[in-house]
């Protein structure tokens, strides 16, 4: 898998969202993307990539979008 | 059906024990029909949308009314549910001692306690806030069983225990969000018995809950003088694991470290346990005393009150030097 699909696949199964809802999807939009939810979403995030984010990290992740960047500036993951 | 693997265990710690009260009870009440959770207007202290959403005929909200919340929840005990009263720690215990001892220990009631904030660790609210005398309080009522987890894996083992038992609980939470792992894989967890964290030769080092953190901390920075410290979680502080107790009875020094007044509370219980036995180790008694504590941030309050890592492994070298 691609460190894209991987991503995609984190936000998919944890969110239970389809692909096409990801580009513009942010913290809190829909039920699933609560406080519990994203918890586990960091968790999955952390697993696939092998990481231990940072809590500042974890808070600024706040939209599909944003999490990329964060993972890939900080964290060395290329999509 | 509650997995307990690494990223559960990760995301439990992420969240903190009070926010893994609801989505936990949400699990547990698929399997136990008669469950009730029921809170002083805490609901979302404890994370309990989900439950609330998709089970409301298992919780009961009794408003800010503490005493009140042990009255109904007694007299739901008595109709056959198994109640899990959740409020912050000091209010369950403290503000409503007498209800708990008459409803409790006089009446024989199951009710589960669940304290939140158990500690210092809401001492941003001030003192009002801090329960650190509730060991002391709930200790000499009568049958019931006290728990202080060290982590989110051993309090979701504690709430599923706790959901097929008949007696009274107390469970104590303590930590924060990002509290740490103590068990980094799954054990065996046994209420009353205690668990090795760390061997060790020199000194027994004796604690529970998410202290046990600094505990563990504190135990690497005296290794590194030359002192070997056995480091047990006592999850259990009632009844005591006697066992365990006298296993340590013979090491140079028996530690005990609590976010609790020093009186009353775990290091308590074992000198009152040593105290009848022919011999006793010479034990020191780490908690809070003289005052309580100024309103303050978590971190700031641990330091305040000598239970960072650095102040235990001080504290200890300085008795065994003397």
């Amino acid at each position: 898998m691609t460190n894209l699909e991987k991503y995609n696949q984190a936000f998919i199964e944890v969110l239970e969202v389809e692909v096409d809802q990801l580009s513009e999807l942010k913290y809190q939009d829909i039920e699933s993307w609560d406080s519990v939810g994203h918890m586990e979403l960091v968790a999955t995030i952390e697993d696939v990539f092998d990481i231990m984010m940072e809590t500042d990290d974890i808070i600024d992740l706040n939209s599909y979008a944003k999490g990329k960047e964060i993972l890939s500036s900080n964290y060395g993951i290329d999509f | 059906m509650i997995e307990i693997n690494k990223k559960n265990i990760r995301v439990w710690s992420m969240l903190g024990m009070r926010r893994m009260i609801g989505p936990i009870m949400e699990d547990i009440v698929c399997y136990h029909d008669n469950i009730i959770f029921s809170t002083a207007d805490l609901g979302r202290y404890f994370a309990y949308e989900g439950l609330l959403a998709k089970y409301p005929e298992h919780v009961v909200n009794f408003g800010i009314a503490e005493q009140n919340l042990i009255g109904a929840s007694a007299a739901l005990q008595k109709e056959g549910f198994n109640v899990f009263a959740s409020t912050y720690a000091t209010f369950i215990t403290s503000r409503v001692l007498d209800q708990i001892r008459v409803n409790v220990g006089i009446m024989g009631f199951g009710i589960k306690l669940v304290g939140g904030a158990g500690g210092i660790s809401d001492g941003n609210f001030s003192a009002t806030h801090m329960a650190i005398e509730d060991i002391a309080n709930l200790r000499t009522i009568p049958n019931i069983t006290i728990i202080c987890p060290a982590d989110g894996m051993e309090l979701v083992k504690t709430l599923l225990w706790m959901a097929d038992f008949d007696g009274p609980v107390y469970v104590r939470l303590t930590g924060r969000a990002n509290m740490p792992i103590i068990n980094k894989v799954d054990y065996n967890f046994e209420v009353g018995k205690a668990i090795v964290c760390r061997e060790g030769t020199d000194v027994a080092i004796v604690s529970n809950g998410t202290i046990l953190g600094e505990v563990l901390a504190a135990a690497e920075l005296l290794a590194e003088n030359g002192i070997d410290c056995k480091v047990i979680n006592m999850h259990t502080l009632k009844p005591l694991d006697k066992e365990m107790l006298f296993s340590i009875q013979n090491m140079k020094l028996v530690v005990t470290v609590e976010e609790h007044m020093k009186t009353g509370g775990l290091g308590g219980a074992m000198a009152e346990f040593y105290a009848e036995q022919s011999s006793h180790p010479r034990m020191l008694l780490l908690g809070i005393e003289g005052a309580y504590p100024d309103p303050g941030e978590y971190e700031e309050l641990l330091i305040e009150c000598g239970l960072k890592a650095e102040s235990i492994a001080d504290r200890i070298e300085e008795v065994l030097n003397q």
